[in-house]
C-alpha cells in the first residue's frame, strides 16, 4: 500500500497558496451558512457552483467540500449557544449542549465540538485514503448491470433513512427520476417532457432545481415561523475543558467517529442521523442516564464528532463509484460535470493530483476549522445578531445571481421561482425533498446504464440477477426494503425520527 | 371503517399532486416510441416512471382517507407573494435593467415578506448589498451580467 506517498502527493498538491486559500475561503463560508439558521450546504453549495468555473477542478472541489464539513463545525455554535441547530445536523446539541451554556459552561462546550468534530475529520479523511482505492479497484470490474443495481440500492438507502413516510420518500424518487428525464432523450436525441420550451431542452439545470427546492423553500418556511433568536447574553470565558472533561468525552468521540464514518459511507443522509444514533447510544452506555439533557458533556461531544466524521466518509462512493449517498454529494456531482470530470473509480487512476489532494484539503481544512471555530467564536456570535429581515433577501439576491450567471438565462430565474413554490408545497404536506434531487442527479446514469445492461443482456432482465456484485446489491436493497417494513423496525424507526422533532 | 370525512388532507391532496403531474407528464409521452425491452425507446423509462408516480400518488391519496393525519396547513401568501415576486422581477430585469437596479428591486421587494421591517435599516443595508455584489461579481469574477440599464 502506498497510501502515503500518495498522501504526500496530495499534500503537496493541496498546500499551494492558491488552494490554502481556497481551502480556507470554504471552511469560513461552511462556517458562516453553520452558524446562520435558514442556510443549509445544499443552497450555498448551489449559489456558489457559477463561480467555481473559473477555478481549477481542484481548488473548486477543495473549496466546495470545505463548506459541507466546515457546516458540520459551525452549526454547533448556534445550537449551544442559542438551542437552536445552525444546521440540520446539529438538532440534537441542543439539547446537552445548550444545557451546558446554560449552566455557564458554554466553552467547554464549544471546545468539545470543535475538538471531537477535529478528530473525527482525521479519522475519517485517512478511512477515505484507506478505503478509497480499495472500492474503486473494486468498481473497475462494474458493468452496466452493477451499475444499476448499486444506484438501486442508492436510492432504496436514500428512502430508508430519510425521515418520515418510506412511501412518500420513495414517490419523491420517483417524481426525481421523473424529472431527470426532462430534455433530449440520450441515444435518439428527442425532445422528451419539454413542453416545447427551448430553454429546457438541454435538461432542467439542477442548481435551478436544488437553489428552487432547498434555498427559496427553505426561505418561505423560516418567514412563517419567524422565531425569535436569543443569544447567551455575557462573555464566553475558559473555553478549554477541564482534564476530567476530556477523559468523559473521549469514549464518546470514539463511538461517534465510528458510527459516523459508517453511517456516512451508506447512502442516505450520514450527516443528520449519525448524531442521533450517537446520541441514543451514548445515553443507552451512560452509567447516570438522568444527567442527558441537563448538560452532559458526552452528549456533545458524541454526536458533533459523528456528523462531521459522515459528512467526510460520504465522499467515499462519490469518489471511487461515482454515486453521490446524499444530496450535498448530488451537487458535487454537478460540481464535478462542470469541471469535466466524470465521477467514478476512474478519477483515481486518471486524475490522482486530484483526489488526493482533495483528501488532503479535507485534513488541512479541519485544521483551519478549529481556529476558525474556536478562538473566533465571539464573531459568529456577534453574526448571529443579524435580524433575519435582512438576511432572507441577501439570499434570495445571491441564489438569483448564482442561477442567472450558469447560462445567462432568465427562464432558469423563473424556474428557480417555480420550483420554490413546489417546495414549499412538498414541506406543507411532508413530503422530502433531499431524495428527490438525489434521484434527479442519478436519474439518467440510471437510465442510461438499463438500457446498455437490456442491450447486453438481449432483453432479458434476469441479468440483473445472474451477475454475482449485482445479485449481492439487489440483495442488500431488498433486505433494507424488508427491514423497513417489518412492524417492530417501523416502530423504532418512528421513534427516532420522533425525538428529533 | 372508512368514514365519509378525509381523514388527512394533508395526504389526500399531496397524493392528487401527484397524480396530476404524473398524468401531465404521460400525456406529453405520446409521440415517444417506446421501444422494446432489449432495445429501450425514449418513452420506455419516462412512462414506467410517469405511472409509478401515479400509482404512489393514488396509494398516498387513498391511505389518507382511510388512515388518520394532519390537516392542510395554512399557506403563507403574505410570505410567498414578495418573495417570489421578487424573483420573478429580477428574472425580467437583470437583462434590460442591469445588476444593480434588478438586485435592489429584489431586496425591496422581498424585503415586504418581513414581518418585523425596518425599511431605513433595509434600504442602507440593501445599498451596501448591491456594492457588494457588483464587486463581487463584477469586478472580481467578471462575470457578462450589465450593471446600468442598457439605453
Amino acid at each position: 500500500m502506498d497510501v502515503f506517498s500518495n498522501l504526500a502527493m496530495g499534500f503537496g498538491a493541496a498546500f499551494t497558496p492558491l488552494n490554502l486559500g481556497l481551502c480556507f475561503i470554504g471552511a469560513l463560508v461552511g462556517t458562516l451558512i453553520g452558524v446562520l439558521p435558514g442556510l443549509g450546504p445544499i443552497a450555498t453549495i448551489a449559489i456558489l457552483l457559477p463561480i467555481t468555473f473559473y477555478l481549477d477542478p481542484l481548488g473548486a472541489l477543495i473549496m466546495l467540500a470545505g463548506i459541507y464539513y466546515g457546516a458540520q463545525y459551525g452549526g454547533s455554535t448556534t445550537a449551544i449557544l442559542v438551542n437552536m441547530p445552525g444546521e440540520t445536523s446539529s438538532v440534537v446539541t441542543t439539547l446537552d449542549g445548550h444545557q451546558m451554556a446554560k449552566q455557564g459552561r458554554a466553552g467547554p462546550a464549544l471546545a468539545i465540538a470543535a475538538l471531537g468534530s477535529f478528530f473525527a475529520g482525521t479519522v475519517a479523511t485517512f478511512m477515505i485514503a484507506l478505503f478509497g482505492p480499495l472500492l474503486a479497484a473494486l468498481a473497475q470490474k462494474f458493468g452496466p448491470a452493477e451499475y444499476f443495481s448499486l444506484m438501486l440500492l442508492g436510492l432504496v438507502g436514500a428512502t430508508v433513512l430519510a425521515s418520515g413516510s418510506v412511501v412518500k420518500a420513495v414517490s419523491m424518487i420517483l417524481l426525481g427520476l421523473l424529472l431527470g428525464t426532462v430534455g433530449s432523450d440520450l441515444e435518439s436525441g428527442e425532445p422528451r417532457l419539454t413542453f416545447g420550451i427551448p430553454q429546457i431542452a438541454e435538461g432542467i439545470n439542477f442548481t435551478t432545481l436544488a437553489v428552487g427546492l432547498f434555498g427559496v423553500a427553505e426561505i418561505l418556511r423560516n418567514l412563517e415561523k419567524h422565531e425569535e433568536r436569543t443569544v447567551l447574553p455575557g462573555h464566553i470565558h475558559g473555553l478549554m475543558p477541564t482534564w476530567h472533561d476530556i477523559k468523559q468525552c473521549f469514549p464518546a468521540v470514539l463511538r461517534g467517529t465510528g458510527i459516523g464514518s459508517i453511517l456516512g459511507i451508506l447512502p442516505g443522509n450520514g450527516a443528520v442521523l449519525a448524531p442521533y444514533a450517537s446520541y441514543t447510544l451514548e445515553k443507552k452506555l451512560a452509567k447516570d442516564r438522568s444527567r442527558f439533557g441537563k448538560g452532559a458533556i458526552e452528549g456533545v461531544a458524541g454526536p458533533e464528532s459523528a456528523n462531521n466524521a459522515g459528512a467526510q466518509t460520504s465522499f467515499i462512493p462519490l469518489l471511487t463509484l461515482g454515486i453521490p449517498p446524499n444530496a450535498v454529494m448530488a451537487m458535487m456531482v454537478g460540481a464535478m460535470t462542470i469541471q469535466g470530470i466524470v465521477p467514478g473509480p476512474t478519477v483515481m487512476t486518471e486524475n490522482p493530483t486530484l483526489f488526493w489532494g482533495m483528501i488532503a484539503s479535507m485534513w488541512i481544512g479541519n485544521a483551519m476549522l478549529v481556529i476558525i471555530n474556536l478562538p473566533l467564536v465571539g464573531i459568529w456570535v456577534r453574526l448571529l445578531k443579524v435580524p433575519y429581515r435582512l438576511l432572507y433577501p441577501a439570499i434570495l439576491l445571491f441564489c438569483c445571481i448564482g442561477v442567472y450567471s450558469i447560462n445567462s438565462s432568465y427562464f432558469d430565474v423563473v424556474l428557480v421561482a417555480i420550483f420554490g413554490v413546489v417546495g414549499y408545497f412538498l414541506m406543507k404536506h411532508h413530503f422530502e425533498p433531499a431524495p428527490l434531487l438525489l434521484a434527479f442527479v442519478l436519474g439518467p446514469l440510471l437510465e442510461e446504464n438499463l438500457r446498455r445492461a437490456m442491450l447486453i443482456a438481449r432483453g432479458d432482465p434476469t441479468i440483473f440477477v445472474t451477475r454475482p456484485i449485482s445479485l449481492v446489491l439487489l440483495l442488500v436493497a431488498a433486505g433494507l426494503l424488508a427491514l423497513v417494513l417489518l412492524p417492530s423496525i417501523r416502530k423504532r424507526r418512528e421513534e427516532v425520527f420522533h425525538e428529533e422533532e | 371503517m372508512a368514514s365519509p370525512r378525509i381523514r388527512s388532507p394533508q395526504d389526500v391532496v399531496g397524493g392528487l399532486a401527484l397524480v396530476v403531474v404524473a398524468a401531465v407528464a404521460w400525456s406529453q409521452l405520446g409521440e415517444l416510441k417506446m421501444g422494446t425491452a432489449m432495445r429501450m425507446g425514449p418513452g420506455y423509462f419516462p412512462t414506467v416512471l410517469s405511472w409509478l408516480v401515479g400509482l404512489f400518488g393514488l396509494f398516498i391519496a387513498g391511505r389518507g382517507l382511510v388512515h388518520d393525519g394532519p390537516p392542510l396547513d395554512r399557506w403563507g401568501w403574505r410570505h410567498i407573494i414578495p418573495v417570489i415576486g421578487a424573483i420573478v422581477l429580477f428574472a425580467f430585469a437583470i437583462r434590460p435593467l442591469g445588476l444593480v437596479l434588478s438586485g435592489a428591486g429584489i431586496v425591496l421587494v422581498a424585503s415586504f415578506a418581513a414581518p418585523d421591517l425596518r425599511w431605513r435599516e433595509t434600504i442602507i443595508f440593501g445599498g451596501a448589498l448591491v456594492l457588494f455584489t457588483v464587486l463581487l461579481f463584477k469586478v472580481a469574477l467578471g462575470l457578462p451580467f450589465a450593471v446600468w440599464p442598457r439605453f
